[in-house]
């Protein structure tokens, strides 16, 4: 076997990936356990009365939060090289996309006769 | 043409014999078994799904008939509709992605294998479970659309909607965790040297279409998880009286519906853009530019979605902005078909059946596309919407273009498969009876719908004079029927007995044909180096790779252990859905912990043997 073949195994093996870069399990539980205080906290917010005319921003903030701890250390695109993160970054600009065309459908082109 | 060309099947196995038992296809999660299984699944959906279709061409071969009650014929029509999209066209393409995407890009296996095996018997236990509404007599009837109002428990009352509802949502887990699959296969898994510009045009629209997957499915499943809590739990995301919004239903479903279309007819682009080249024996003309534009339509296809409602009465500017939108994705598509022909200009053209099927899918889907501009303009659309025409044109588009994009790929590719030829003399009837049939089917349906035959109506007025344009479509179904039969004589007959093929009968260029008919269990004994598009037709590259690609390895490379992790995880997640029409709450809950203990099996199970 050529040694071009030979390192063309190795690349092919290292396509397998294995645990370069990752956090430990530990890390991992933590990351949950704060996913799960920010929970609790949005819920609670629901509940308080006082927090009313901030409810949704507040919302709107801790779930975006949330979003990007989850895909920046479960969805491992911290780990991963930047190219995934654009990928992942169209999908997210197509749901902007899609939910602002369906405010605009509703709540501006009534305005202006449709 | 190097040896690779003249070796046959006996000749390419001489070390390695694969476990060929039951429990072995149960437990694979090779992804070349994995595609068969597919296939097969798929074909048997066909059959289902075009019976069905032959039962409604013959209530409606003459008016006022009453051979099928119409609450049958709505189960059929709906049935028919979502068979054919979900169980026959998306996963027939997933069979292709799954057998050549490893094998066109230099990879071992998809990069997920366990989550492919998943993929795969969710889709299988999804689909009889969406088929056994038939034999509990509570097949869906509110169309492969649900649209809201039709879908609420007062207008159907019974389990048909809720069959439907969840066994969409069972079916959307398989091609999600597809889609991811095959994204990451496509990134991660190429060969060296192989860039995202030197990829085959298949694996390229598998990679787009795996992305609209990810993305497009998740819309329908949200409108589908708000159907099912407006039935269940009595929410009112649809329902009008409690300040619901039966036209929401109609924005989700459309939003994935159209990305959906070209789910189904980019894997079918893919495949005759590799086909063509190959018989045409010269380079696909313009790759960027059909790369490109196969990206674009994927982009454009989520910004159209509103033209399947220009009758809710949207406004002047909605309207005007979603014409725009749907002509301009003519543009892309029509780009496709330009190159398709510049391709094949001045080429060796050589008239296989894969090329028939390819000239066919150009020809009949320009067809559908240019009745899709007809109604792309909202004052057109008016008169065309929900009549015959537009049936006649999705028929074009879906049938003429899927389809026949999938067949053209069956017996270009069957050869890799098995190491034997499709015969090539019934590959021709079934090309001709195809085309037949087909066009006298769908073509008079134009007709009938401009003169104002309504779609989805169990039968017609004879003062309608829609009869004979009807008894053509129904004569031309039996004659496509008998194409389908045609084609699975073929493929049985071929199986065992089929001429044998080397491993590049079709003096293809791609990767995929320098490897062994049929592949080893671990297609490439070590990764070969890429340097061009076309690297089986530049000489010295093809040596090279060949020299690599056709060795017997000293040992065999490690392969991920099989796993009855998946088919279990697949059924318990195909139990806790469809428990959730009993709607005893705690059984359903109970039956998270099957799908907990597979979870966890699966994660504990090692992918590969002990000390690799």
């Amino acid at each position: 076997m050529s040694t071009d073949v030979k390192q063309n195994e190795a690349a092919g093996a290292a396509d397998h990936g294995h645990d370069e870069g990752h956090a430990s399990a530990a890390f991992y539980v933590w990351i949950g356990v704060i996913l799960a205080v920010v929970t609790g906290v949005e819920v609670a917010i629901f509940y308080i009365e006082a927090m009313d005319p901030y409810e949704a921003p507040l919302l709107v903030v801790l779930s975006a939060a949330k979003v990007v701890l989850v895909i920046m250390f479960f969805m491992h695109l911290k780990m991963e090289p930047r190219f995934l993160t654009w990928v992942f970054m169209a999908g997210v600009v197509l749901a902007t996309f899609m939910v602002s065309a369906l405010v605009v459908l509703y709540h501006v082109l009534p305005v202006f006769g449709g | 043409m190097s040896s690779v060309g003249t070796q046959t099947v006996e000749q390419q196995h001489t070390s390695h014999e694969e476990d060929t038992g039951l429990w072995s296809w149960i437990t694979t999660v090779d992804h070349k078994r994995i595609a068969i299984m597919y296939f097969v699944t798929a074909t048997f959906f066909f059959f289902v799904a075009g019976a069905k279709a032959l039962a409604i061409r013959v209530q409606l071969m003459f008016p006022e008939q009453e051979l099928i009650t119409p609450e049958v014929y709505n189960q059929f029509f709906t049935m028919h509709g979502t068979t054919m999209i979900f169980l026959v066209a998306m996963p027939m393409a997933v069979a292709f992605f799954n057998y050549v995407v490893p094998l066109q890009i230099g990879a071992r296996d998809v990069a997920f294998p366990r989550l492919n095996a998943l993929s795969y018997w969710v889709f299988l236990f999804g689909g009889l479970y969406l088929n056994s509404s038939f034999i509990v007599g509570a097949a869906p009837h509110a169309s492969w659309v649900g649209y809201a109002t039709l879908t609420m428990p007062e207008f159907s009352p019974g389990q048909n909607t809720n069959f439907w509802l969840i066994g969409l949502s069972i079916l959307g887990i398989a091609s999600i965790a597809g889609g991811v699959n095959f994204i990451t296969t496509i990134i991660n898994m190429r060969a060296p040297g192989m860039k995202l510009m030197r990829m085959p045009l298949f694996t390229w629209m598998t990679f787009v279409t795996s992305f609209l997957l990810i993305t497009a499915i998740p819309v329908i499943g949200v409108a589908l998880i708000y159907l099912g809590f407006d039935r269940l739990f009595g929410t009112v995301f649809f329902q009008p009286a409690g300040g619901g919004d039966p036209v929401l239903w109609q924005h989700l479903f459309w939003i994935f519906g159209h990305p959906e279309v070209y789910i189904l007819i980019l894997p079918a682009f893919g495949v005759i853009s590799d086909v063509i080249p190959t018989f045409s024996k010269k380079p696909l003309f313009g790759y960027p530019i059909v790369v490109y534009a196969g990206l674009l339509i994927g982009f454009i296809g989520w910004g159209v979605w509103s033209h399947h409602m220009f009758t809710v009465g949207l406004g002047p500017i909605a309207d005007s902005f979603f014409v725009a939108a749907t002509m301009i994705i003519a543009i892309p598509t029509g780009v496709k078909i330009f190159n398709w022909i510049a391709t094949m200009w001045g080429g060796s053209l050589k008239f296989t059946t894969a090329m028939l099927f390819s000239v066919g899918l150009v020809a009949v889907f320009t067809v559908g596309g240019l009745s899709g501009i007809m109604h792309a303009s909202a004052p057109v659309n008016l008169q065309q919407h929900d009549t015959y025409f537009v049936v006649a044109h999705f028929h074009y588009v879906i049938v003429g273009g899927a389809m026949m994009g999938l067949w053209a790929g069956l017996y270009y590719w069957f050869p890799k498969v098995r190491g034997r030829y499709l015969s090539e003399t019934l590959g021709k009837w079934h090309f001709w009876t195809t085309m037949i049939g087909f066009n006298l089917t769908f073509f008079p349906m134009h007709f009938a719908g401009i003169f104002g035959m309504p779609r989805r109506i169990y039968t017609y007025s004879a003062e309608l004079n829609v009869d004979i344009y009807n008894q053509l479509a129904t004569i031309g179904a039996f004659i496509f029927a008998l194409s389908a039969v045609i084609m699975a004589w073929n493929l049985v007959k071929s199986w065992r007995g089929g001429e044998k093929a080397p491993a590049n009968p079709w003096g293809a260029p791609h990767l995929e044909w320098s490897i062994p008919s049929p592949p080893h269990h671990y297609n490439f004994p070590a990764i070969p180096t890429v340097q061009s598009r076309e690297p089986l037709w530049n000489d010295g590259e093809r040596e090279a790779i060949l020299a690599v690609t056709m060795e017997e390895p000293e040992t065999e490379p490690v392969m991920p252990n099989p796993s009855y992790w998946p088919i279990l995880l697949a059924a318990s997640i195909t139990l806790i859905w469809a428990l959730v029409m009993t709607g005893i709450w705690w059984v359903i809950a109970l039956a998270i912990l099957p799908v907990i203990y597979c979870v966890f099996k699966w994660g504990m199970e090692p992918a590969f043997p002990e000390g690799h």
